[in-house]
């Protein structure tokens, strides 16, 4: 047994170090497009890797974009637990923040109590979107990954009809909803910074889904169904409500998260497409390898590249969109299974002739 | 009634269908391509985006369409290859590769053309010569038929030529048997003596030349510039319409025609005063529910078997 538990260390040590490598080859290249493109380099660098830092309300700025970040991160985990593509967090994230504005703007309760059940609905909404391509998968075995594509563009379209037509302040340019009242907001935390009490909630929901997926006989089983489907049908497991089950939760993560980064970040909904959340979600699963606990490292390592990329766009002649880059290169190089994949089986067959040796 | 049958029972409307179908074509059997060679093609969009860029671009710097054209296939051909170098040689998950590839594009366009262009937002400012629309002639000449099929742009015309060439080249030849056999079962297919990465390469570059294809027609013919962010999706949407289409490259051809449709339905019926957005969700839906029946069909035909 003690091997064993070893030889997960060990492995786990591999991942980490393939993560490492792929942020630091990244950071590299910028470095090096840097050096030959901008006419100055030195402080490009400088604003791009110690820019956050220099103020507080620069670092606040970073921790603010974490919230969103980690919401989507965590909702591409459950959605991809069941090991299906299931890429609807991006229109569920948006759909959060519409069904958010439509309940805050309509209700009329007191304005605590009108956040908090405009909150739940973000949630259901985005429950709702997330659930129908696992829905159509399980009922009809419909692609997963075209399905939930084509979903986004639904929820797009549809989240403007219902801003545009319905709560559009007409003094305002035109997808930007009438003001929340000013009670309904997430309150500051922090002066000079607009940290949130959203990063509570998001911290909470961090815990719950790890309590989920780790404690839970839920977890375990929407984790087989991910690992080994054929072996869960076997062993009489419903695959169909363990797959459905984790993609409304996911759902519920990414719609929660449109409506926190909503009250917590703008005084009305302003978005005027896709923000990109979701996608951004996949990378911040990828570094967080999947696991609810690494969540806010890997939201920290975006947020804080991004706060740096905008920066250096500021005040030199890089544009910001080079993050864009990064993201792609740190997805790859992590997702590649043949870099380091010679020292895994090293690491592998050495501790397969240590467990030898012990029984 | 009458005001809507009147603005889509018209010439007008069935050449607009043609026109806004072309992209949406040329992606589809691009994905088709991908599929039939056992590649993932989500990264589609990222390809079309990227060469939708360097089309205009090497026509401004060639002076030339022709030059442009040429550089947007070069460009696809190149990032279906490094799509391939990085799933097949580096072992990366397919679809974390394409979607890494689509971020990449939306954030390599904007630096690039930041710099040729000196603008974050398009390439207006760079005078690029783009493919023309051409006139038939006797077809041109007749009424109704003649206004509905003549006109075009080149890539048109090419898209549908390219729909029987790739008909014929993947159930009438060898090498189309091939790339079937190595997408369907590679090991069986190594197992009879096929260089299994050879084909896959083979189909990465055909895929890669008719998405090339499709960017260079959206700011070559399409437009006139690249914009960022142009593709908008219609990588993904040939995505849906190679599932809607079976595989089969004229029912491709049909399902790339039912977007088109539904796409030019939305922008006529704006002009009539429905509600803009919820128009323009028609297309999703009708895929997403199409999707869903047939491969209820299909699993139910399968359950027989």
């Amino acid at each position: 047994m003690k091997a064993i538990a070893k030889k997960r260390s060990k492995l786990g040590l591999v991942e980490a170090l393939r993560t490492c490598v792929a942020v630091g080859v990244s950071l590299l290249l910028v470095c090096i497009v840097v050096f030959i493109i901008s006419a100055t380099p030195g402080a490009a660098l400088f604003d791009f890797l110690i820019g956050p830092l220099t103020s507080l309300r620069r670092f606040g700025n970073v921790i603010e974009a974490c919230v969103p970040l980690m919401f989507t991160g965590l909702s591409v985990i459950l959605l991809q637990r069941a090991g299906l593509f299931n890429l609807a967090m991006e229109g569920a994230f948006f759909i959060g923040s519409v069904a958010a504005t439509a309940f805050a703007l309509t209700l009329g309760l007191p304005d605590k109590l009108n956040l908090i059940v405009a909150l739940i609905m973000a949630s259901l909404a985005g429950a709702i979107v997330c659930g129908i391509p696992a829905l159509l998968k399980v009922k009809c075995n419909a692609n997963v990954l075209v399905t939930s594509l084509m979903l986004n563009y639904v929820c797009l379209y549809f989240g403007m009809w219902i801003i545009v037509d319905f709560f559009a302040d007409p003094g305002m340019s035109s997808n930007y909803s009438y003001a929340f009242p000013e009670g309904m907001l997430l309150t500051k935390l922090f002066p000079k910074t607009r940290i949130n009490t959203g990063i509570l909630i998001c911290a909470a929901c961090i815990f719950l889904v790890w309590l989920l997926l780790n404690k839970t006989s839920f977890g375990y089983k929407v984790t087989m169904v991910g690992k080994n489907e054929r072996m869960a049908r076997y062993s009489g497991m419903n695959i169909g409500q363990l797959i459905i089950g984790s993609s409304l939760i996911g759902g519920v993560l990414a719609g929660l998260g449109g409506g926190v980064d909503l009250f917590g970040m703008y005084p009305r909904f302003q978005y005027s497409g896709l923000p990109g959340y979701g996608w951004d979600g996949i990378l911040i699963a990828i570094v967080a390898r999947h696991k609810a606990q690494y969540v806010p490292f890997a939201a920290l390592f975006l947020a804080y590249l991004r706060i740096g990329a905008d920066i250096m766009s500021r005040n030199n002649d890089i544009p910001s969109e080079m993050i864009k880059i990064i993201q792609a290169i740190v997805i790859v190089l992590i997702s590649a299974q043949a870099i380091l994949s010679n020292y895994r089986r090293s690491i592998v067959v050495q501790e397969a002739k240590e467990y030898e040796q012990e029984v | 009634m009458s005001a809507f049958l009147q603005t889509i029972l018209t010439p007008d409307f069935v050449f607009t269908v043609i026109r806004v179908m072309t992209p949406i074509l040329f992606a589809a059997l691009s994905c088709m391509v991908f599929t039939k060679g056992g590649i993932d093609s989500i990264g589609i969009e990222g390809i079309m985006l990227i060469c939708s860029m360097t089309g205009p671009v090497f026509s401004y710097l060639t002076q030339s369409a022709i030059g442009g054209v040429i550089g947007a296939i070069v460009t696809g051909i190149l990032l279906a290859f490094l799509f391939g170098y990085v799933t097949l040689q580096l072992k990366a998950v397919e679809i974390l590769a394409g979607i890494a590839l689509n971020t990449m594009a939306s954030g390599l366009t904007i630096f690039v053309i930041y710099y040729v262009a000196g603008e974050k937002g398009s390439t207006q400012s760079l005078f690029s010569p783009v493919v023309p629309n051409i006139e038939i002639p006797v077809l041109s000449s007749i009424p109704i038929l003649g206004d509905i099929l003549s006109g075009h742009n080149i890539l048109t015309y090419l898209a549908i030529i390219l729909t029987f060439v790739l008909a014929y080249v993947f159930y009438s030849t060898p090498l189309g048997l091939r790339i079937r056999s190595v997408g369907e079962n590679a090991q069986a297919a190594a197992s009879v003596g096929i260089n299994v990465m050879k084909y896959k390469y083979i189909t990465l570059a055909i895929a890669g030349t008719l998405a090339g294809l499709g960017g260079a027609f959206m700011s070559m013919g399409y437009v006139s510039f690249f914009s960022k962010e142009m593709i908008a999706g219609r990588g993904f949407i040939g995505m849906a319409a190679e599932a809607m289409g079976m595989g089969n490259p004229f029912g491709i051809f049909l399902a790339s025609g039912l977007f088109g449709i539904a796409d030019s339905l939305a922008v006529r019926l704006q002009l009539l005063n429905f509600p803009t957005q919820l128009i323009q969700t028609i297309p999703y839906m009708i895929t997403i529910i199409a999707i869903s029946i047939y491969s209820y069909k299909r699993s139910k035909r399968e359950k027989k078997l």
